[in-house]
């Protein structure tokens, strides 16, 4: 881990207080984006991702949940900051892209009023009651601010920005609000963009827009970044480096490319051998089971129910970490000691070994 | 913004219930027990004169052409003659009519004033000590009948404190310093410029206004505090605290204006309730308007002024409630007056 990172997370863990119980969800994750760097963590749905982020920004309610562990952001713990240190920094240097666009923009104020009050009082430390009153009826400062979230739509590739500043929300289309909330992201200039799935709610062809324009805008403006997927493709367009978490755990992580070409963790390996290929060769049909409950998890590796290779080493205790060089590692306890190594092939072997055992069991 | 065409079909709705109303007070008004011309004259009244005068009223003619002739009077504004005070029912709503409204629209307005503040402070504290203060405020303010409150407001600070008046809308000496103009005393007595008269009608309307505003304002409390709080978990709350928006300005603007849609609901209604609501308090604090009137009118069988109150009553209900409708599609564009679903 290099000194200069921009966000650097270490040993981070959230769990909820709840009716069953309580939920240990996020546990031991350590991760870090440089600066300029795009890093994207990658898991399904419900292993913690989100959590994992509301955690770093702030936007989880304590209690229910509780955090510990360390964010430090450009050298300020952003765990130690009060809400207005807070309130200073959110929107000023870290911008964020919620996941669900459709609910994500306020319904009863038009996108104009939220994106202008975004430019002109978002992070700013000077916003008494006093003080919005006169800069939102000061007619210059309004009018400026408003240039400049038309000019920001613009950007973003918004169809006619100037009817789109003074509609509502709801007169919208998902992906025009996809890109309004860009917009309202990008508008004071973050220094870390944290964005949660943007685009995943739409459909396919409407994701893939907005997937290109967020790559256009992150390199235009070198930004660092640290995004949320569940789709491996996505997080290879658009990222440098790669997490891989599962049940709430790091499970491996490495830079883009060598995730795909030497995944580590059977867990990856099981997700690169499930993408569809165009060469028509074979694929696995993906890893049996679903994410553990955060109730009651599973003892020692919490992926060792679904994972092709558990033995009872993986059932008794918590994986190691195993560094591979700089910039990689992986958590499973088949790197220490003994059992076949895992790779992509011998993974996708059992996965589909699985699956036809499976089949065969059904046509019985 | 609002597009006219919805209003004009909201209102086109609102003349189909006014004109149900009317059926339905014309219909409870001729099957309650008692002759009515039979009440105009008194016990004492011959047979042969009760049918004269039941004819005259037309009480005799069969009911669909009675209808047709109490729908003819209504819309030029004539509800009948009161048995009570033979003035026309309409002359004497119009003049009891000012101090009713004076008295509900100032309770409404600490209704209010009180109730959403306080329910927007449960909320931004909830789980602390200020949200269980006004819970229990606000739970007792709707399980205590406004009677009770009003006899208790009128001990405490009409009778042992000596604060306030305890009945009465002004009093005479202060009557004598302005004339009648519009009804209302708190206008009126601006406009005579008479200031002490002006405190002093104050000093009338508070502790009924006060009583008769607290079971509402128990109820804003906690619809404000809810919706508040409901509103404050959505994606576009948390969202806009990640762009760092100022805390207060979340709260008072992006999550008040969203919460304030169901408030507005109870709000119209609670109007409309504040009248009815009137008739007790204005009976504890001997109010001279249009609710005691109406009491009065029901305990001596005055039929005409019986109907007239109703009618009024019902009138306000359906305004209100347009009203609300409006200032709802104003306050959330994704509401359709005319209830259809887009």
């Amino acid at each position: 881990m290099s000194d200069d990172a921009l966000l650097d997370v270490s040993g981070l863990s959230v769990g909820f207080e709840g009716f069953d119980g309580y939920a240990d969800v996020v546990g031991d994750v350590d991760l870090h984006v440089e600066r300029g760097e795009v890093v994207t963590i990658v898991g399904e749905t419900g292993c913690g991702k989100s959590v994992t982020t509301k955690a770093i920004t702030g936007l989880l309610d304590e209690p229910p949940a509780h955090v510990e562990g360390d964010v430090e952001f450009d050298g300020m713990d952003l765990r130690e900051l009060s809400e207005a240190e807070r309130e200073d920094l959110n929107g000023d240097r870290l911008g964020m892209v919620s996941q669900n666009p459709l609910s994500s923009l306020n319904p009863v104020f038009t996108v104009g009023e939220q994106l202008t009050d975004t430019a002109q009082f978002g992070g700013s430390d000077d916003a008494g009651l006093l003080s919005y009153l006169r800069r939102r009826h000061s007619g210059s400062e309004r009018a400026a601010a408003r240039e400049r979230v038309l000019e920001m739509l613009r950007e973003v590739q918004m169809p006619d920005p100037e009817a789109v500043i003074d509609s509502y929300p709801s007169e919208l289309s998902g992906g025009m609000r996809q890109r309004a909330l860009i917009a309202q992201a990008l508008l004071n200039e973050p220094d870390l963009l944290i964005a949660d799935e943007p685009g995943s709610a739409l459909d396919v062809t409407v994701h893939d827009r907005i997937l290109s324009l967020l790559t256009d805008v992150i390199a235009e403006r070198d930004m660092s970044v640290l995004m949320i997927t569940h789709n491996l493709g996505v997080a290879r367009q658009i990222s440098d480096r790669i997490y891989i978490m599962y049940g709430g755990r790091i499970v491996e992580s490495a830079p883009t490319e060598e995730i795909f070409t030497e995944a580590r963790h059977p867990y990856t390996q099981g997700l690169i051998a499930s993408i569809p290929r165009l060469s028509g060769e074979p694929m696995a049909g993906g890893i049996d089971g679903s994410v553990p409950e955060y109730t009651d998890p599973p003892s020692g590796c919490r992926f060792h129910p679904r994972c092709p290779y558990a033995d009872d080493d993986c059932r008794s205790a918590a994986p190691p970490r195993t560094d591979f060089g700089e910039e990689a590692h992986a958590v499973c306890v088949r790197h220490v000691d003994g059992g076949p190594t895992p790779t992509i092939a011998e993974t996708k072997r059992r996965l589909m070994a699985d699956d036809e055992r499976a089949e065969s069991e059904v046509e019985r | 913004m609002i597009d006219p065409k919805q209003v004009a079909q909201r209102l086109s709705g609102m003349v189909v219930s006014l004109l149900g109303l009317s059926v339905l007070i014309f219909v409870i008004s001729r099957v309650l027990p008692g002759n009515p011309a039979r009440m105009a004259l008194g016990a004492m009244a011959s047979e042969e004169q009760v049918q004269r005068l039941a004819a005259e009223m037309g009480l005799n003619e069969p009911l669909p052409l009675q209808y047709a002739d109490y729908m003819r009077r209504l819309l030029v504004g004539d509800l009948g003659q009161s048995l009570q005070t033979k003035n026309p029912v309409v002359q004497d709503l119009m003049f009891k009519l000012p101090a009713t409204l004076e008295l509900i629209t100032v309770a409404f307005a600490l209704m209010v004033g009180l109730g959403v503040p306080l329910g927007v402070l449960a909320a931004v504290n909830h789980g602390g000590r200020l949200d269980n203060l006004t819970r229990v405020f606000a739970f007792s303010t709707v399980s205590v009948p406004s009677f009770f409150i009003g006899i208790l407001f009128q001990l405490a600070f009409g009778y042992f404190l000596q604060w306030f008046p305890i009945t009465g809308r002004v009093s005479s000496a202060a009557a004598a310093e302005f004339t009648r103009v519009t009804g209302f005393y708190l206008l009126d007595t601006l406009l005579a410029g008479a200031f002490a008269a002006h405190v002093d009608v104050w000093g009338h309307l508070l502790l009924p206004a006060l009583a008769l505003s607290f079971s509402g304002m128990g109820q804003v409390i906690r619809i404000t505090r809810s919706s508040m709080i409901d509103v404050e978990g959505k994606d576009y709350i948390v969202a806009s605290r990640g762009f760092g928006l100022p805390s207060w300005m979340v709260t008072h603007k992006y999550t008040l204006k969203n919460a304030f849609v169901p408030t507005l609901t109870i709000l119209g209604l609670q109007y409309a309730w504040l009248l009815s609501g009137a008739f007790i308090i204005e009976i504890v604090y001997s109010w001279p308007g249009v609710a005691k009137y109406g009491v009065q009118s029901v305990l001596t069988s005055d039929v005409n002024a019986v109907v007239g109150v109703t009618m009024l009553i019902g009138v306000a209900f359906v305004t209100v409630n347009f009203l609300v409708d409006v200032v709802m599609a104003v306050l959330d564009p994704r509401i359709d007056l005319t209830g259809d679903t887009t």
